[in-house]
């Protein structure tokens, strides 16, 4: 994976953590929003400009890709390398998960993840 | 109604605040017309947050409209890029009434405005400033040294007060 990218998405922020898990299936900024908020108990929110900039940084990335206006709605959704950088920051954040437990992280258990 | 206030590129949490206010007393921001100029009109006194979003590209500034949109923001008016977004503020919890919820897309707004304002600018004004020494270094006429003096002077301060008020704003996300 591009040192670049790597570097840009991991450790990676909460925004572009639950922008990348909900794009793994097609759909809109504020829907993701919306999502984020309920899913994480409004413990994260997303607010336009800072969901406008992700998603534009994001695409001039490679993450994820326009796939068609629905309305005046963009729908977007992960490429190929939005999904595998997105399994690495889960893959990552279960290895710290189960260290904080005192937990030893094993390699193989991202398998299991 | 018509008012004049100059607010730098790096203002727009003032410029923000006293369009909030004039809502307050009644007059509500129609639209604006470069450098200085604001167009009011009376309605009844509101309580109106007003934010800016900064967006060099036609394209951009119409994709985020829509997207602000669905977040109950209403879009007034864009002046040199800067797109105007307003919400009554009765309606919103705080958290609702701010349009970054990260420090890193409020430092990128900053750098946006760096990136496509600030640092042409200030290409500009070395050229003033290396035109100026031009014209006393090599004795042109009196009248050429104090214009070129005098234009780069005002340049100078606009240019420089641009850059302390967004190092301020970049210094206070962190």
């Amino acid at each position: 994976m591009n040192d670049r990218i790597m570097r840009t998405y991991s450790p990676m922020t909460e925004t572009a953590f639950y922008i990348l898990y909900f794009l793994q299936n097609p759909d809109h900024g504020y829907s993701i929003s919306l999502q984020t908020a309920k899913i994480s108990d409004n413990q994260v929110s997303i607010s336009p400009g800072t969901m406008y900039g992700s998603l534009s940084k994001m695409e001039k990335d490679g993450l994820i890709e326009f796939v068609r206006q629905d309305g005046k709605r963009k729908i977007y959704q992960n490429t190929t390398l939005g999904n595998e950088v997105l399994q690495r920051e889960i893959d990552r954040i279960h290895r710290l998960y189960l260290n904080s437990k005192g937990q030893v992280f094993k390699k193989g258990d991202d398998e299991d993840a | 109604m018509l008012r004049i206030r100059f607010y730098n590129l790096g203002q727009y949490p003032q410029e923000e605040q006293w369009l909030h206010e004039m809502a307050a007393q009644g007059w509500i921001i129609q639209k604006s017309v470069l450098p200085c100029f604001y167009f009011f009109q009376k309605e009844k006194p509101q309580d109106i947050v007003y934010r800016f979003d900064f967006l060099p590209c036609v394209r951009q500034q119409d994709d985020s409209i829509n997207l602000f949109e669905d977040y109950g923001w209403k879009y007034i008016t864009q002046m040199n890029d800067f797109v105007l977004f307003c919400k009554q503020a009765k309606d919103f919890s705080n958290s609702d009434l701010e349009i970054f919820s990260s420090p890193e897309s409020k430092n990128e707004m900053i750098m946006r405005i760096l990136k496509s304002r600030l640092i042409p600018v200030s290409f500009v004004l070395g050229f003033m400033i290396l035109l100026c020494i031009y014209t006393w270094v090599f004795g042109h006429s009196w009248d050429s040294k104090v214009i070129t003096t005098v234009c780069t002077g005002i340049v100078f301060v606009v240019v420089a007060s641009c850059w302390i008020e967004l190092m301020n704003l970049k210094k206070k996300i962190q």
